[in-house]
């Protein structure tokens, strides 16, 4: 069949609810989740969508915060009300997140809080990943999350940087509920216990805020160490925060919202100032710890990755023996017996009597007070006459053999596995510095990267766009007809150099001309960072044809070349 | 010229056997008897054995090397050790005070376990203080020392021990020869000198239990006996003095089948030098370290060892100082015949040196000696005349200025106190 209902296996097909007022969204939000395998019903207002659930069973059930005659969180209290043993997973839609909190009591029977504009691919990952909950285990959850939070408070006494006028992602987290919310609304996250950081990472991010650390035990991962901030401090967060808000406004917005953990990682380096730079750190395993809260090994792995794609620059830190074993460093070094492996080694000279060439340990030579030759029976008076030493000997004492040099031998702290030096691997350890080509990333995003990185986000999608593009979905669909959407890059650098007032008119003109030389049914429309053209009944090759004919027209008539770029979507792109 | 030549062969046919004699009176004296000696015994002395010929020696066995600067040879070396059919129990080995990365080669040899055991000093002591230090450490019945920059053949070790099935036997010396022949002219003759006075000269004089010099670059010895002795004494030709110490203590052996193959000079300078040191050093240690030798009064005098003594100084030393005489002389008298008198000897010679030549080739086993024949020639003119006048300048250079005092091969700290 078709390639947009051929779907993967492994996902799970899901039966949603959505509850809705806007016809946008609806459709957006149908036509990706129904591309997934799954079954949506859409209704309009508060009413419809408690008699929804009342009457048919949903997995999940998306619900708009804002619902005409009765709010989402009415629907939802009413619900649970009269629920039976399952209940959908419930997600809240708002563009009022503060709205919703502000009713602290219920904004926890929602699982999940996603907050508008919405990010399409994190709806999808949501409703793929979750499914109807047992009722009950709402209730025990609240009282956790409360108990969790009681705890929080009686332990951590309230840090002054609380008192600033900052907003915070408090680790662990205090409010599962946001845990998907793209953090821009915060400024920092504080760290109240150095529990499962890694998980930090997977929020949507919350990878471009400085940490600040309250536990005292991130020392130098953390970008602030606030567990002895003093009152004379306060204006260096105010500093650190700026300089990271600044920095921030400065990445794309596909690195923003990214789930990709190299790309994460490297948006982290470049907010945090352009250099990942590690220290020894005795409490790890591995002996280093980076400037980032992200699990050293993970970090030494991503920053290969990323230097393999030239986005960064690396240079030697150290290089650190680790056990075959556990991979840990920290081991013990120590002199030791080639035989035995004893470490219990005594040095000795050797004496070379000079006379009679009798050479050998000193011991051999000891009589009472004197040196006397073993051999000759002659007494060593006349040290550089008579006799030297020639150099050292080791005696073993646990084994008793002799040797001029030990071996060096490696003990594992950590799981006291033993080796010696020549069979120790070693691991090479790198600082990380944004490269050029890293820094052209940042600004432009994974557009830049060209036709080996692609991928479609229909986060960025114009909502126009999204309803035109359903239509051509519905096309292929039911009639087989091809479609290719085009999104179009530009060289932003030339911002900096024409001027952006100059540069958007160039843009706009570009899209204009662009539109006279594609036939009719082209469909050009202009986003935020991509502009996007959309042709219905046409290959991406053809696409390809049509809109290198169209460019290279279009270019002659603007003063400067905008260094347009494609990039040609078709059914099957969207369908995966 | 040509009317010279002609009267003077007319002249040498016209000689009776009693003026021939008194005409050729060096090569009666220094040149036939030797030769003679040992045509006579290899072919017609049977040698003795005092032990099994089939049998193989059981005792344990210690490898010992001591080796300055020797980084590249030491692997090559102990790695060919491995590939002896009767391969050593132990194998110690000493770097004496090598400045290259030696020491480190030891320790990778040690860790890979070929070696046994490792020692390396900071300060040079000698080829004698390095390999006492090595015997020190080493515990088999035998020790064999040799030299790193020798090979050897599959079997040397099986062979050279054996002689120890007798246990009267307290040194064996292996036989040696020359691994660069083709290298020069010079390396050629070596080849044949070695052939002859080595490995045929040894098999002869071991029917006579004469064998006085084990070499240092493959022998073996009964550890006890080794040590007893107080191992090698400060050098240079600190093999032939230990076996001369070791004859007071029980039987020296040669061992033809016990190949090892060295390289030689291949320049007149550095051969030149190499002999110079040994010839002084077998004077300084036979007529003056053991002139008690000599001594008919001496506790240890005996015959046997008067013997090797004798007839070093008369075929060796007075050889040569007499050849200077016989040349002045025969041109004194002769004039213009001289030439041609010298020139009837040297073919003469060179028909003793083939039959020699011939019957060291086919009493020396595996060995290659027909390519050297061609070098018969000059070989002659090698031995008889210049090796001669090489030993004289080396004999008058020790007897007047005790030059071996100041051989390098040696470091000075030993010099100034060695006996």
């Amino acid at each position: 069949m078709s390639a947009i209902t051929n779907l993967p296996e492994h996902r799970a097909q899901h039966r949603v609810l959505l509850a809705e007022d806007s016809s946008v969204i609806q459709d957006l939000l149908q036509l990706v989740l129904t591309q997934r395998g799954h079954i949506v019903d859409i209704v309009p207002d508060g009413p419809s969508a408690l008699a929804a659930l009342t009457s048919t069973h949903y997995d999940v059930a998306l619900i708009d915060f804002h619902l005409p005659e009765m709010n989402g969180l009415q629907v939802v209290f009413q619900y649970l009300e009269q629920a039976s043993i399952l209940r959908p997973y419930f997600v809240a839609i708002t563009g009022d997140v503060k709205g919703l909190l502000a009713d602290r009591a219920n904004c926890e029977r929602f699982d999940k809080v996603l907050p508008k504009p919405l990010d399409v691919d994190s709806v999808c990952d949501l409703v793929g990943s979750c499914g109807a909950v047992e009722l009950g285990r709402y209730e025990s959850e609240v009282e956790s999350r409360a108990q969790q939070n009681g705890t929080l408070k009686l332990v951590h006494a309230r840090s002054p940087l609380e008192e600033l006028d900052f907003t915070y992602l408090h680790w662990p987290l205090r409010d599962s509920a946001l845990s998907d919310q793209v953090m821009d609304e915060c400024d920092a996250i504080l760290v109240h216990e150095a529990v499962d950081l890694n998980q930090l990472w997977r929020l949507k991010g919350a990878h471009l805020l400085p940490v600040m650390d309250l536990s005292g035990d991130l020392f130098g991962r953390a970008d602030l160490n606030a567990s002895e901030l003093h009152l004379s401090d306060i204006e260096s967060v105010g500093t650190l925060i700026e300089a990271f808000h600044e920095r921030r406004k400065q990445v794309h917005r596909d690195l923003v919202t990214t789930s990709e953990l190299s790309e994460k990682l490297l948006s982290r380096i470049y907010v945090s100032g352009g250099t990942l730079q590690p220290h020894h750190e005795a409490t790890e395993r591995s002996f280093i710890a980076y400037n980032c809260i992200l699990d050293p090994s993970v970090i030494s792995r991503e920053i290969q990755a990323l230097h393999a794609r030239d986005l960064i620059d690396l240079e030697m830190f150290d290089r650190l023996h680790i056990c075959g074993n556990c991979s840990s460093s920290r081991l013990n070094v120590r002199e030791e017996c080639p035989s035995c492996r004893s470490p219990d080694l005594t040095e000795k000279s050797y004496i070379h009597h000079f006379r009679c060439a009798y050479q050998g340990p000193e011991t051999d030579f000891i009589d009472g007070d004197d040196l006397t030759c073993p051999k000759c029976r002659r007494t060593l008076n006349h040290f550089g006459h008579d006799y030297d030493r020639p150099g050292l000997m080791l005696t073993c004492d646990s084994c008793s053999q002799t040797m001029s040099e030990p071996d060096v031998g490696f003990i594992c702290m950590d799981c006291g596995t033993k080796a010696n030096g020549e069979a120790m691997a070693t691991k090479d350890v790198h600082s990380a510095q944004m490269s050029d080509l890293g820094l052209k990333f940042m600004r432009a995003g994974p557009m830049f990267m060209g036709a080996g990185q692609r991928t479609l986000r229909f986060a960025d999608l114009p909502l126009d766009l999204v309803v035109h593009l359903n239509q051509a979905a519905r096309d292929y669909n039911e009639n087989g007809t091809a479609f290719s959407l085009s999104y179009l890059g530009y060289n932003f650098e030339l911002e900096n150099e024409v001027g952006s007032r100059m540069f958007s008119q160039g843009r706009t003109l570009y899209l204009e001309a662009l539109r006279q030389e594609l036939p009719e049914e082209a469909f050009v429309v202009k986003g935020s960072t991509y502009d996007f053209v959309l042709i219905s009944g046409v290959t991406p090759e053809e696409a390809d044809r049509l809109l290198n004919a169209a460019d290279r027209r279009a270019a002659q008539m603007i003063r400067f070349d905008l260094e347009a770029q494609y990039q040609h979507f078709g059914p099957s792109d969207i369908a995966s | 010229m040509t009317s010279d030549f002609g009267q003077s062969v007319d002249y040498l046919l016209a000689q009776s056997i009693v003026s021939l004699i008194v005409l050729y009176w060096f090569v009666v004296i220094f040149e036939i008897p030797r030769y003679m000696l040992g045509f006579l015994l290899v072919l017609f002395v049977k040698r003795e054995r005092s032990y099994d010929e089939n049998a193989d020696y059981q005792g344990t066995i210690s490898v010992i090397i001591a080796g300055h600067n020797e980084e590249d040879a030491i692997e090559r070396c102990v790695r060919a050790l491995g590939e002896q059919s009767r391969r050593p129990d132990e194998i110690i080995v000493v770097s004496d005070g090598s400045v290259d990365q030696m020491p480190a080669k030891l320790r990778e040899l040690l860790n890979e376990g070929l070696i046994d055991g490792a020692h390396s000093t900071e300060l040079r002591g000698g080829k004698s203080a390095g390999s006492n230090m090595a015997a020190r450490f080493a515990t088999g019945d035998v020790i064999i020392n040799i030299d790193c920059d020798c090979s050897f053949d599959r079997h040397a070790i099986r062979n050279v021990v054996r002689p120890f099935l007798d246990p009267e036997v307290v040194a064996v010396s292996g036989n040696i020869l020359v691994r660069n022949p083709g290298v020069s002219l010079l390396t050629a003759f070596q080849a044949i000198e070695y052939l002859i006075t080595i490995s045929l000269g040894k098999q002869a004089v071991d029917r006579l239990d004469q064998v006085v010099c084990v070499s240092g670059a493959f022998g073996a010895f009964k550890r006890s006996v080794f040590e007893a002795a107080g191992g090698l004494d400060a050098g240079g030709g600190e093999d032939l003095d230990l076996t001369l110490r070791l004859r007071q203590r029980g039987k020296v052996r040669f061992v033809e089948d016990a190949l090892c193959y060295t390289d030689v000079p291949t320049t007149q300078q550095v051969l030149v030098k190499q002999r110079f040191r040994w010839e002084r050093d077998a004077i300084r240690l036979r007529f003056r370290k053991h002139r008690h030798l000599l001594n008919p009064f001496s506790s240890q005098f005996k015959l046997s060892e008067a013997f090797h003594e004798l007839e070093f100084l008369l075929f060796n030393v007075i050889g040569a100082a007499a050849l200077p005489f016989y040349v002045v002389w025969l041109f004194s008298i002769y004039g213009s015949f001289a030439l041609v008198i010298m020139l009837s000897a040297q073919l003469g010679l060179l028909v003793l040196d083939l039959i020699t030549f011939l019957l060291a080739a086919g009493f020396t086993p595996k060995v290659r000696a027909m390519p050297l024949l061609p070098f018969l020639v000059g070989y002659s003119l090698y031995t008889g005349l210049y090796m001669r006048f090489v030993r004289l300048g080396a004999y008058l250079e020790e007897w007047i200025f005790s030059a071996s005092y100041q051989d390098t091969y040696v470091p000075n700290k030993v010099h100034r106190v060695r006996g």
